[in-house]
C-alpha cells in the first residue's frame, strides 16, 4: 500500500511538474514570466516535492553529504533534483545565475543516474550509488530543467547560449555533441563488449575513433556556421554604416539646404534681391562642405598631396592641432583605390589623436617608391598600450586596418603609455600612373 | 576692339547665365561653345578664340587637362577657369597647367568680364578672396623636407638595423626576436629599400653615422 501511495503521487507529482515544465517551455518563446507567477509555481513545486517525499526534503536541502547517509531506497537523488529545481524556481525572478546554476545541478544528477541506468554500473564510482531515479523522474527532471533554463533565455550564462554571436553558434551546437556523443558511445562500446562482440581494448579504440571522427566533423560544420554568421554581421555593420551616413546627409541636406532654399524663395518673392544674394553664398559653401565631408573632390581631382594639405588646414582649424607635413615622392598620380586608402588612414589618424592623444603637434610623413606608398602619423601625446585596443574593439583602428589590409599592403601601430603613438601603413604601388 | 569668347560648361543653366552676362558687354562676341571636355580643344581650334571661359569640372575630361590641350594646340586663346572650388589647391594646378585666370562660381556678375578684359591685357586674374599671396603661402605649405628616411622604417625593421649592423646573421636574428629567418630577410630588404641601402657596407656606415651602433 505504501509502495503503490508513493508510486502513485510520485506520478501526480510527474504530472504536475511536467505540466508546469510545458508551460515553461511554451512561454520561454515568447515574453518571459512574469515574477509573481514564477514565485507561486516554485513555491507549489517545493511543496509538492515536500508532500511526495515528506522525509527529503531537510536532507536534501542539507546537502550531498546528508543526502549521502539516507537509505539507499529512498531515492533522496530524486528529492535532491525536484529541490534544487524547486528552489530555482524560486530563485529564477530575481538571482537568474543561482537558478540557472542549481538547474544544471538537476540535470547533472538526473544524468548521473542515466549513466548508471544505461551502463548497468551498480555502485557507480562509490559516490553515486545513491543514484538511481526511476526513469521517469529523470525524464521530468530533464524537461523541466530545459524548460527553465530555457524560460530566461537573455539571462544569466543561457544569455551565452542563445546569443546571435559566433560563441552563441558554438554553444548551441557543441553542447549537446558534447554530452551526447561520449554518452552514446560509451554505452556502444559497453554494450558490445558485453555482448562478447569485441574486447575492452577494441571497444575503447572504436570509442576513441568514432569520437575524433563525429567530434572532427562537428567542429567543421561548427566552423561553417560561425563563418557565415561572421560575414553576415560584416555585411550588416556595412549596411548600417552606409544607412547612418545617409541619414545624417539626409538631415543636413534638409535641416540646412531645404531651410535656405525656403528662406531664398520668400525672399525672391518679396524682391529682396540682396538679402536672396547672400542665402545663395550661404548655400554654396554649404553643399561644398556637405560634399566635402563626404568626399573631398580634390583626392579626385588633384591627388593625394593637395588633398592632404587641405584636410591638414581644416583639422589646425578645427582642432588647435598643428600638423607638420613631411613627404617626399607626391608629385604624380596613384591607383584611385590607394590614393583613398592613404587619405583614409591619415584622416582616422589625425581623428584619433585630437580625440585621444592630447597631443599639440603631429608628424605626417608620407613617401612612395617605385614599390609602396607608405604613410605614417607620429603623435608626441600621451600614448597608449597597444594591446588594449588592437582587438578590434576600437572601430576607428580596424577600419584603417582593413582599408590598408584590402590593397595587400599592412598597418603598423607603435605606442608606449607616456611615449606617443605612431600608426603607420604601407601600401604596395602594383601600378602607377600619370 | 573686339573680343572673341568661347565658352565649356556642362549646365546648361550656366551656360545660358554666361551667355547672358556676355551679351550685355557690347564688345564682347560669343564664337564658340562645347559642353563635354572631349569637344572644348577641337572647338578652340575651330574658333580660336581670345579667351576660353573653362568649367573646371566638365565631364569627359577636366578641365585641366583640358587646359594643358589646349594651351598646346592654341597659345594665344587665354583660359580663364571657372570653378566653385575655392581651394587654392585648384588654382594652383589651374595655373600650372596654363590658365590665366580663376574666377570663382560665386563671384559676382562684373568680374567676369573684369577677369576677360584681364587676362586679354597679359594680366593674371585671380577671384578675391583667392589672391597671389595665398597662392604663396599654400606653395609654401606644400613643399616640404622629404622624411628623414630612418623614421620610415617600423619598429620591426629598427630591430633588425640595429642587430645586422652589429654583425648578426639572418638566423640568429630570426631567433633573438623570435621570428623565422624568411621573415627577417623580407624585413632588411625593406628597411635596405627604404634607407635606400645598397650593400651591407653601406648599412654598418649608416648605422654607424646614425649612432645605432658604435664602432669600437
Amino acid at each position: 500500500v505504501k509502495a503503490g501511495f508513493e508510486l502513485a503521487g510520485r506520478i501526480a507529482g510527474a504530472l504536475v511538474a511536467a505540466g508546469a515544465g510545458a508551460v515553461l517551455i511554451a512561454r520561454a518563446t515568447g515574453a518571459s514570466l512574469q515574477m509573481p507567477r514564477d514565485a507561486a509555481i516554485g513555491l507549489a513545486l517545493m511543496a509538492l516535492a515536500c508532500i511526495v517525499r515528506i522525509s527529503w526534503p531537510l536532507s536534501a536541502l542539507a546537502g550531498l553529504g546528508s543526502a549521502f547517509l539516507l537509505s539507499r531506497q529512498d531515492e533522496p537523488d530524486s528529492a535532491l533534483a525536484y529541490a534544487m529545481i524547486g528552489v530555482a524556481i524560486a530563485l529564477l525572478p530575481r538571482f537568474v545565475r543561482i537558478a540557472q546554476t542549481l538547474l544544471v545541478g538537476a540535470l547533472l544528477v538526473s544524468w548521473m543516474a542515466f549513466v548508471g541506468y544505461a551502463y548497468v554500473v551498480k555502485g557507480f564510482f562509490g559516490a553515486a550509488a545513491w543514484i538511481h531515479m526511476d526513469l521517469l523522474t529523470m525524464l521530468l527532471v530533464d524537461l523541466l530543467c530545459v524548460g527553465l533554463l530555457l524560460s530566461r533565455p537573455d539571462q544569466g550564462f543561457m544569455r551565452h547560449v542563445t546569443s546571435e554571436g559566433a560563441a552563441g553558434v558554438m554553444a548551441r551546437r557543441l553542447l549537446p555533441a558534447s554530452t551526447a556523443v561520449p554518452l552514446l558511445l560509451g554505452w556502444l562500446a559497453l554494450v558490445g563488449h558485453r555482448a562478447h562482440l569485441f574486447n575492452a581494448t577494441f571497444g575503447i579504440a572504436l570509442v576513441v575513433v568514432t569520437s575524433i571522427l563525429l567530434f572532427g566533423v562537428m567542429v567543421w560544420l561548427t566552423y561553417g556556421a560561425i563563418d557565415r554568421n561572421e560575414k553576415a554581421k560584416l555585411r550588416l555593420a556595412a549596411v548600417l554604416l552606409e544607412e547612418n551616413e545617409r541619414r545624417n546627409l539626409a538631415r543636413e541636406l534638409h535641416d540646412e539646404i531645404g531651410q535656405t532654399l525656403t528662406g531664398l524663395k520668400l525672399r525672391l518673392e518679396a524682391g529682396r534681391t540682396a538679402e536672396a544674394r547672400g542665402l545663395v553664398d550661404e548655400l554654396m559653401s554649404s553643399v561644398r562642405n556637405l560634399s566635402l565631408d563626404l568626399r573631398p573632390a580634390m583626392l579626385d581631382d588633384l591627388g593625394l598631396k593637395p588633398a592632404l594639405l587641405w584636410l591638414f588646414e581644416r583639422y589646425t582649424t578645427q582642432t588647435g592641432v598643428k600638423v607638420a607635413f613631411e613627404h617626399d615622392g607626391l608629385s604624380g598620380r596613384f591607383a584611385s583605390d590607394t590614393e583613398t586608402a592613404a587619405f583614409r588612414i591619415v584622416q582616422e589618424a589625425l581623428t584619433n589623436v585630437a580625440r585621444h592623444a592630447g597631443a599639440q603637434n603631429v608628424v605626417v610623413r608620407v613617401w612612395a617608391d617605385r614599390r609602396t606608398l607608405g604613410v605614417q602619423i607620429d603623435d608626441g601625446g600621451k600614448g597608449f598600450d597597444p594591446k588594449s585596443v588592437d582587438n578590434g574593439k576600437t572601430g576607428g583602428l580596424s577600419g584603417m586596418r582593413e582599408r590598408a589590409a584590402a590593397l595587400g599592403g599592412q598597418l603598423t601601430l607603435e605606442s608606449k603609455p607616456g611615449e606617443g603613438a605612431r600608426v603607420m601603413a604601407e601600401l604596395p604601388l602594383s601600378s602607377r600612373t600619370t | 576692339m573686339q573680343v572673341t569668347i568661347a565658352l565649356a560648361d556642362d549646365h546648361s543653366v550656366v551656360l545660358s547665365g554666361l551667355k547672358a552676362l556676355l551679351a550685355s558687354e557690347p564688345d564682347f562676341k560669343l564664337v564658340g561653345e562645347a559642353t563635354d571636355g572631349q569637344q572644348v580643344t577641337p572647338m578652340v581650334e575651330r574658333a580660336r578664340p581670345d579667351v576660353l571661359l573653362l568649367d573646371l569640372m566638365m565631364p569627359g575630361l577636366n578641365g585641366l587637362e583640358v587646359t594643358r590641350l589646349v594651351k598646346k594646340a592654341a597659345p594665344q586663346t587665354r583660359v580663364v577657369i571657372l570653378s566653385m572650388h575655392a581651394d587654392v589647391a585648384y588654382v594652383v594646378e589651374a595655373l600650372r597647367n596654363g590658365a590665366q585666370g580663376y574666377v570663382l562660381k560665386s563671384a559676382q556678375g562684373g568680374e567676369l568680364a573684369e577677369a576677360i578684359r584681364a587676362v586679354v591685357a597679359g594680366r593674371r586674374y585671380l577671384s578675391p578672396p583667392l589672391s597671389e599671396e595665398s597662392i604663396e603661402s599654400y606653395e609654401a605649405r606644400a613643399r616640404s623636407a622629404p622624411p628623414d628616411p630612418y623614421e620610415t622604417l617600423t619598429g620591426r625593421e629598427r630591430e633588425v638595423l640595429q642587430l645586422v649592423a652589429e654583425g648578426k646573421s639572418n638566423v640568429e636574428i630570426g631567433q633573438q626576436l623570435s621570428i623565422g629567418k624568411r621573415t627577417v630577410e623580407t624585413h632588411r630588404a625593406s628597411l635596405m629599400r627604404k634607407l635606400g641601402l645598397r650593400s651591407q657596407a653601406e648599412l654598418i656606415r649608416f648605422a654607424v653615422k646614425r649612432g645605432i651602433v658604435s664602432v669600437e
